[in-house]
């Protein structure tokens, strides 16, 4: 008997040296530690999908997962698979970055902030394997998508994936991960937050006119993360994309708008959709990048025009509030604050946002320190470039930022509290029930150099080259 | 500590709990149960946690 995914991958129809999903799902396919399938059918709505993802992250296991069968929101066997947890690891991100595995360290966030700048203008065609198929009117039903509930008290099923949108009379695109919450068949709330596509919606509904939003459901993993960092209101995300591709992104004709919107031609699922300037639904509660949930409230409406998909169609989902959901925000921003503070004070080594701070609010940075002040300098530059940042930690250059016992052991050992704890009070107000709220906290652990103070022990070097274990113990 | 202000709702029909937004307590507008999709007015909640910091 074949299996499910060999008959979903031999009727996909890629276009020959085009990335898309399926091409990248092929390259970590053969690795059970990176990439496993579910064949069993599974119902995304019961939580079988987070289930499974859930014990697969508690047991230290991070492989992307491909549920072959899943229900679809009616109850139905889906004619799409879903994958989840595509960037749960470092290394994947890498992967989806272009950049080599042995980078994905400190390096990683740094390498995707100078590929911002290599930016490739997009191509349209007229031939996009994403039209392959259309559902429109009664048909474009997106219950029949492998909807994922995530947590226990979500509000109901989400797609997890990005929209797109562009401004009144602008023909640059902004893509923005959100939360899409399938109310209903022909539509539901979508939660926008970011500053560019709520700047766009702004203007939309200043004219007055129903807005045209697309929701991507699927692409190659370099399309995603290129569309991650911060760029100036005016760069067209599609072709920022294109730079992470190394290849331009193909975009084609909507087929609700035509030529007045343009959609990615090798995405997975595209949803077609418009906005009535206004028009809210209930949305959340819904677990979210904090661990916690997001309370209920008023979102926009989106209401599904119509659904298209390539041949083979696989659905993408993020699994929310969990180490791909982290990942995916975190490495970007680590980019921002070393290219930030490498300019300014010229002295910082390396950057993790730690996912114990859920890789948004904690950043540990190390620097050269040059004078005693830099530490606290350092501190203060990070969380006024970086919003929704609460606690940095600045530690020396002999501190490994990616290992958290050697940045507490710093901050245990060198910070005296009445000097090297500050806090920055009211700031603006906190978007979640942080506990720091509007507060950030401020923690120079680098070791004093303007008193006498002892230096940390050490093993001498030549001495642990020398004596190898392995070569030692009986 | 400066925080959003947020509530829980205790569902009238099915008795769980979640969040919601305070700018939702007092709108008019029916909260949804994301345990059985009940539709309430926030003053119709089986029970209302409203305290904040």
């Amino acid at each position: 008997m074949s299996s499910p995914r060999a008959s979903v991958r031999s009727s996909r129809s890629s276009v020959a040296g085009v990335k898309d999903l399926g091409g990248y799902l092929d390259t970590i396919a053969g690795d059970p530690a990176e990439y496993r399938s579910v064949s069993r059918p599974v119902n995304p709505m019961n939580f079988d999908v987070t289930g499974i993802l859930e014990n697969l992250d508690r047991s230290g296991r991070y492989p992307t997962v491909l549920f072959e069968n899943p229900l679809d929101v009616h109850g139905d066997p889906s004619l799409f698979p879903v994958v989840s947890n595509l960037w749960a690891t470092r290394e994947r991100c890498a992967d989806s970055a272009g950049v080599p595995r042995g980078e994905a360290g400190w390096q990683l966030g740094l390498r995707l902030a100078e590929k911002v700048a290599q930016k490739l203008d997009p191509v349209i065609v007229r031939d996009a394997p994403v039209q392959a198929n259309v559902w429109r009117g009664a048909d474009a039903d997106m219950w029949r998508l492998p909807v994922v509930r995530h947590s226990e008290m979500d509000l109901g099923g989400v797609l997890t994936m990005a929209l797109a949108m562009h401004a009144p009379g602008e023909d640059f695109y902004n893509v923005t991960f959100v939360k899409h919450f399938a109310e209903s068949p022909e539509g539901g709330g979508v939660t926008i937050h970011s500053a560019d596509m709520s700047r766009m919606l702004r203007l939309w509904e200043r004219r007055g006119e129903t807005i045209p939003v697309i929701n991507i459901l699927g692409h190659h993993p370099s399309f995603w993360t290129g569309t991650l960092n911060n760029t100036p209101w005016g760069d067209n995300e599609y072709a920022t994309a294109g730079g992470f591709l190394g290849q331009p992104v193909r975009l084609a004709p909507s087929v609700t708008w035509g030529d007045k919107f343009l959609v990615p031609a090798d995405a997975e699922i595209i949803i077609e959709g418009e906005i009535t300037p206004g028009e809210k639904t209930i949305v959340d509660p819904f677990g979210e990048i904090s661990r916690q949930y997001q309370p209920q409230e008023l979102a926009p409406m989106m209401r599904v025009k119509a659904i298209t998909f390539r041949d083979g169609a696989i659905m993408q989902d993020v699994f929310s509030g969990h180490r791909e959901h982290m990942l995916l925000g975190s490495i970007p921003r680590e980019g921002t604050i070393y290219q930030h503070l490498a300019g300014k004070l010229g002295t910082v080594t390396a950057v993790n946002m730690p996912l114990s701070g859920c890789g948004r609010y904690t950043a540990y940075i190390a620097i050269k320190k040059a004078t005693d002040f830099q530490g606290k300098q350092a501190a203060l530059m990070a969380a006024a470039h970086v919003p929704n940042l609460q606690v940095v930690v600045v530690v020396d250059d002999d501190i490994d930022v990616f290992d958290e016992s050697d940045v507490l052991w710093a901050v245990n050992t060198y910070v005296d509290p009445s000097t090297d704890i500050d806090t920055i009070k009211n700031l603006r107000p906190p978007t979640d029930p942080r506990g720091l709220g509007s507060t950030r906290v401020l923690l120079d652990a680098t070791r004093p150099t303007n008193i006498a103070f002892p230096t940390k022990l050490r093993v001498p070097p030549d001495a642990v080259a020398r004596m190898n274990p392995s070569e030692w113990l009986d | 500590m400066a925080t959003k202000r947020i509530f829980w709702a205790t569902c009238p029909e099915c008795s769980n709990d979640f969040l919601v937004d305070g700018s939702l307590r007092h709108a008019g507008i029916k909260l949804v149960c994301p345990f059985c999709s009940h539709r309430f007015l926030p003053d119709d909640a089986a029970k209302l946690d409203e305290r904040h910091a």
